[in-house]
């Protein structure tokens, strides 16, 4: 079974033209894009075109999309538009991604984040290095991935990006889900849900709700999964984002497999595969055929007498789907289905065949990246928080994961993060005193932030904590109290950045 | 010492809600009564003008506050009826380090003392006991 995770390449940062609804066909709105585009002179709208066209080819035909971003970005360079080389190197990074040339992907992501570095365009480099975690978590290097993240999310908290902080709190979740620590993979993925909830649109909340779903399928609580994936159907569905809707379908087909219903199993693949037909998205039609070629499988395993129309089905759908993997190279869920055809060969008595997939099985699995074993990873991970621990970076995760938590231990930790900023804010001041001379009239206006701005805070921190620690609260007072200090630190790591800020001037 | 009423000008919630959960804890104190500006504070006393056993027997005074503040409702305090400030002792609670206000407050003849936030068990022991 292949689930479909939505990776989210948000390169939306890239692009200032505004788009109109969405054409019935992918392919046709490309279509119309490109003869847009050819009719233009070589100027930086044309540029900009060219790479709407590769974003466009991202999920529909990677091989495509790498031509009109490599024809983006020549033009690009003759032109002398840094940022839009920039932007174009980022979306064939994502288009090699998405053709699962990880290596290239990366070397081309590395190579943007350093034009947007020069350029010093923060939300360029937030943006693609967003993108290069999920190249890193494709490749199995959770721990890159996640210290991309996080370095993305360092850019986004001096910017107030409630989407791209969400679209982040979404990505670190889904390496929590490849690496198996659900629970955490689902408060980040709340995490997301509350930002997109408060400030985006409906889209990014569909999408994850259907990632949260997946948890529920692994846990195993099917008809909680089967709650989000409707919700998230049903936006989707409001919303005419019908790639959305079949990716819903699809792994509403799938909860149904596992719950050993192929009647129903069946009737939702071939609702997501008529809708993928209808778009034209190839990648999703092979996706499509194979489930369906698997639960086929399953239901034929489970027949009794053995039922050979449904053997031949099952052949018939997962050679389709290999056949159009193979034509895209799509290689991450071919693996799956040539391992499921080769069981229907066995079972079929057809050791030739059989023996001839499982070769080109082992082929695909050498050239795709193994991924390291869970412990190793975790260990990974673990070691870089450690690496980070010198970084504000960490303190301000901590604080994030220290609110969701309402017990006296976690509060010793926050005074920890508040020591941390009193050093920082002491820091600060010490640059300040050493302008001393030269700007008297500055040092005063600090003395006026440092006396009340900074301390006010400080106080109501430390009061709240004492009445933390003091007495025997209810749970719900406790958390009370711990949301008043998370409010007030956030309040008192505002007034550090201004005086940071001041200092740069 | 009893009291029948202090009143707690501040006009950070939390702050308020501290000083509340101190004062009732470690005070034999009736009622606290929170209100978040001068104005606020100034308006609630001459309400009880006439009703003086209403009055709160001590005010806890925030100097930094948005539109009025702590120097500035005092200005406006010292021009009230004698019967209201015979009765009421004002404390200046603040956060600031700044000596500039600590001696501002202290000479001011309306205020009894300083206090440094947070107010805590140890300072209520220290000024009431």
């Amino acid at each position: 079974m292949y689930k479909i995770n939505y990776g989210i390449f948000f390169l939306v940062i890239l692009f200032q033209i505004n788009l109109k609804a969405k054409v019935t066909s992918q392919q046709e709105y490309i279509d119309s894009l490109i003869s847009v585009a050819t009719s233009l002179p070589n100027d930086s709208v044309k540029v900009v075109l060219l790479e709407r066209i590769g974003y466009s080819y991202i999920s529909l035909n990677p091989i495509e999309g790498k031509k009109y971003t490599t024809k983006a970005l020549e033009l690009a360079r003759e032109l002398g538009l840094t940022n839009r080389e920039a932007a174009s190197i980022a979306l064939l990074a994502a288009n090699c991604s998405a053709n699962s040339e990880y290596d290239k992907a990366l070397q081309h992501n590395l190579e943007a984040i350093e034009i947007f570095r020069s350029l010093n365009n923060q939300k360029g480099v937030a943006g693609v290095t967003t993108n290069l975690s999920q190249v890193y978590t494709k490749l199995g290097n959770y721990a890159k991935a996640i210290e991309c993240n996080f370095e993305a999310l360092k850019i986004y908290e001096e910017t107030s990006e409630y989407r791209n902080k969400g679209i982040i709190y979404e990505n670190i979740a889904n390496i929590y889900y490849e690496l198996k620590e659900f629970e955490k993979s689902k408060t980040y993925y709340l995490k997301a849900l509350n930002l997109y909830k408060n400030h985006t649109v409906d889209a990014d909340e569909a999408r994850c709700l259907g990632n949260l779903a997946r948890i529920y399928m692994e846990i195993p609580h099917y008809d909680t999964a089967m709650i989000y994936l409707n919700k998230a159907f049903n936006i989707n569905q409001k919303n005419g984002n019908k790639t959305g809707a079949l990716i819903n379908l699809s792994n509403i087909g799938n909860v149904h497999s596992r719950k050993e219903e192929y009647a129903e199993a069946l009737e939702y693949h071939y609702k997501a595969l008529e809708i993928a037909n209808n778009l034209g998205l190839k990648n999703f039609i092979a996706t499509g055929k194979g489930n369906i070629g698997e639960v086929y499988l399953s239901q034929y395993k489970k027949s009794s007498p053995f039922n050979h129309n449904l053997i031949d089905n099952a052949q018939n759908y997962l050679t389709d789907a290999i056949a159009i993997c193979d034509e895209i190279d799509f290689k991450a869920p071919k693996v799956d289905f040539l391992e499921s055809l080769i069981e229907v060969y066995v079972i079929q008595k057809n050791y030739q065949k059989a023996y001839h997939l499982i070769n080109k099985k082992i082929a695909i699995n050498d050239s795709l990246y193994s991924l390291a074993s869970k412990e190793q990873l975790s260990k990974l991970e673990t070691q870089r928080e450690i690496d980070l621990k010198d970084k504000d970076l960490l303190i301000k995760n901590k604080e994030l994961e220290i609110i969701s938590l309402n017990n006296q231990k976690k509060s010793l930790l926050y005074t920890f993060a508040i020591i941390v900023l009193i050093i920082l804010l002491f820091v600060a001041f010490t640059y300040y005193r050493k302008k001393e001379k030269k700007h008297y009239e500055v040092i005063s206006e600090i003395k006026q932030i440092q006396s009340h701005e900074v301390r006010g805070p400080i106080a109501t921190i430390l009061g709240l904590i004492k009445l933390l620690k003091d007495k025997n609260r209810s749970d719900e007072s406790k958390l009370e109290l711990i949301e008043g200090i998370e409010e007030t630190t956030n309040k008192l790591n505002n007034i550090v950045n201004q005086i940071i800020n001041n200092t740069k001037k | 010492m009893k009291f029948n009423s202090i009143l707690v000008i501040d006009d950070s919630k939390y702050d308020l809600f501290i000083a509340t959960e101190i004062l009732n804890d470690y005070c034999d104190v009736k009622e606290v009564v929170c209100v978040d500006s001068g104005q606020k504070g100034l308006a609630y006393l001459q309400s009880k003008e006439n009703k003086i056993g209403e009055l709160p027997e001590i005010i806890f005074l925030d100097i930094k506050m948005p539109l009025m503040d702590g120097f500035d409702f005092l200005n406006l305090y010292n021009q009230l009826s004698d019967k209201i400030k015979n009765y009421c002792k004002i404390y200046m609670l603040s956060s600031s380090l700044d000596p500039t206000d600590i001696v501002r407050a202290k000479n001011n003849k309306d205020v009894i003392d300083f206090i440094e936030k947070p107010l805590s068990e140890e300072q209520i022991g220290k000024l009431f006991n």
